[in-house]
């Protein structure tokens, strides 16, 4: 939109009579009509080249265009293409769902992207691929979404997407080399909201703590030394939701949750979707005593809304469940939705329930068997 | 004189504007409503409002649907800062929720106009600066458009097709998929 102006300039003043005559949307001021084709789908938006002649180049002059193919089913990577050759301006946006023939196109459009001001981009995909580095040149993006894809390492010196703000990387991998360390927080300093399948948290950034709403899986050992969360040392002041994938049978995966957990002190809403085979025995027995020292007293203060899906009654995520409940004072409601694979049968795991203490007086417990059974 | 505002009792007594359309109708308004429109809020901050502000781009009969929006959006606007404080009331967020469907309704009904009508709401919208007003009005042409052919587009907006039947057919051909 043009910037303000004032009415002393003089403006075109259109005439209806001459307007009803003629084109009567190309008779808008340039502006407007922009404002106009923004609004539409790129298909429509290219579609009025077949108008007339004056029409014919008027899409590829807008000041910025952005490619949205979710809504097409098959998109083949020529239409992509065609868009490319014939459009100069600005792309901010770029969503589209990978096929095999279109990955190998994908690392050209990463880097015409980057140089065409991209700040947001979306990337389905129903086969595991691997994302080119040039990622990284991409450095307005502010929205970031990836599905299925191999993680490249991070550049030497590579200072992170300075204005992220928004993360997804869904069943993404790293190569050994790679490391996930290397995809750390230093990537995001003005992330708000994070969706992440594997983080390692060694970043010297601090201005995480703006993060309102967290969604990390912490299934899988760390491949740095030490455990995953156990050095973190920052607070995440505004989170108030937090959605962990995780486990409770070995001890980096409880250490991270608990470790999570002090690190939001003002977290009102958690929840827990217990991942991977129930046969698996725990590894290792965290028991009440020891989630008891992990844990420290400001931890659930503003703790409200707790869920926990697919549990299989292992005694470590009873003892968590318990500590919830003895600690969280304001806890309003928890919802618990019971594996298959059970060790206990729903009556016995209820019973279980609800002889645990609990520290808030409104507090109820909802309590469900699996799906499937 | 056309007493756009005149009505409104709160209006009395807050500060108003007069603006004169370009066929030397006037129309008072309150400064609240008057400023939905950044042109007359600078023009207002500039302090050169006294006798009149004139609009030559704007007849009156568009002026008057120009000044029946901001009204609305004005109290909307009012409304919200009111409200705000006491977000988490639910009483209150009952209210906003019925306020903001009211509101729906006023600017469906409000596009209710024929196309030479709404071509010349979206010309003072744009004159004016009024961004919300614009937003509605553009959005309906954007709406006209989507999924038509260039044909049925051609007809809505006396588009004549001077190209040729192999220009246009190579332009089909060059990005077929926008017209699968």
């Amino acid at each position: 939109m043009a910037p303000h102006r004032r009415p002393c300039e003089k403006r075109r003043v259109p005439d209806a009579t001459v307007a009803a005559a003629a084109d009567t949307l190309l008779f808008l001021p340039t502006e407007v009509l922009d404002e106009i084709l923004d609004r539409l789908h790129l298909r429509d938006a290219v579609r009025t080249s077949a108008l007339s002649r004056a029409w014919r180049r008027r899409w590829e002059s807008l000041p910025s265009l952005s490619l949205s193919f979710l809504d097409l089913s098959d998109t083949s990577p020529e239409v992509v293409d065609s868009v490319l050759v014939r459009y100069a301006g600005r792309i901010p946006r770029f969503s589209f769902r990978l096929h095999r023939i279109s990955v190998d196109r994908l690392h050209d459009w990463l880097l015409a992207f980057s140089r065409r001001g991209i700040e947001s981009i979306r990337l389905e995909s129903t086969f595991h691929f691997r994302l080119h580095s040039c990622i990284f040149s991409c450095v307005h993006l502010v929205f970031l979404e990836v599905h299925e894809c191999r993680m490249p390492s991070l550049p030497e010196g590579f200072a992170g997407f300075p204005v992220l703000k928004e993360l997804k990387l869904l069943s993404a991998s790293y190569s050994r080399r790679a490391g996930v360390a290397n995809w750390r927080l230093s990537l995001v300093v003005h992330l708000r909201s994070v969706s992440w399948s594997f983080v390692v948290w060694r970043s010297p950034i601090k201005r995480v703590a703006q993060v309102r709403k967290l969604t990390i899986n912490t299934c899988y050992p760390p491949f740095l030394g030490g455990n995953l969360l156990d050095t973190f040392e920052y607070t995440f002041v505004n989170l108030r939701s937090l959605f962990i994938c995780t486990h409770f049978r070995e001890t980096h995966a409880v250490l991270s949750t608990l470790c999570l957990l002090r690190s939001a002190p003002n977290l009102e809403e958690l929840e827990i979707e217990i991942e991977g085979n129930q046969n698996q025995q725990q590894e290792i027995e965290a028991n009440a005593e020891f989630q008891n020292t992990e844990w420290t007293n400001g931890l659930s203060a503003n703790l409200q809304v707790v869920k926990m899906d697919g549990i299989g009654c292992l005694s470590n995520e009873m003892c968590f469940i318990e500590l919830v409940l003895s600690k969280a004072r304001v806890l309003r409601t928890m919802f618990v939705t019971l594996s298959d694979r059970s060790s206990k049968s729903i009556e016995n795991a209820l019973i279980e329930l609800n002889i645990y203490r609990r520290a808030s007086s409104h507090a109820q417990v909802f309590f469900k068997g699996s799906d499937s059974s | 004189m056309a007493s756009a505002g005149s009505g409104d009792e709160k209006a009395a007594a807050a500060a108003m504007i007069t603006l004169i359309s370009s066929d030397n109708e006037k129309f008072e308004v309150t400064e609240a409503t008057a400023t939905l429109s950044q042109t007359i809020r600078h023009m207002i901050e500039d302090g050169c409002t006294d006798g009149g502000v004139p609009l030559p781009n704007v007849t009156s009969k568009i002026l008057a649907r120009v000044i029946e929006y901001c009204k609305k959006h004005a109290t909307a606007a009012a409304g919200e800062e009111g409200s705000s404080s006491s977000f988490s009331d639910a009483a209150f967020l009952e209210v906003d929720r019925a306020f903001l469907e009211e509101l729906e309704e006023f600017d469906d009904a409000f596009l209710e106009v024929d196309r030479a009508t709404l071509f010349d709401l979206i010309l003072a919208a744009n004159y004016l600066d009024i961004k919300g007003l614009l937003n509605l009005t553009c959005q309906k042409v954007a709406d006209s458009v989507k999924g038509k052919t260039p044909e049925q587009i051609r007809e809505m907006y006396n588009i004549v097709n001077d190209l040729t039947p192999e220009e246009e057919a190579e332009i089909r051909r060059e990005t077929q998929w926008a017209f699968e």
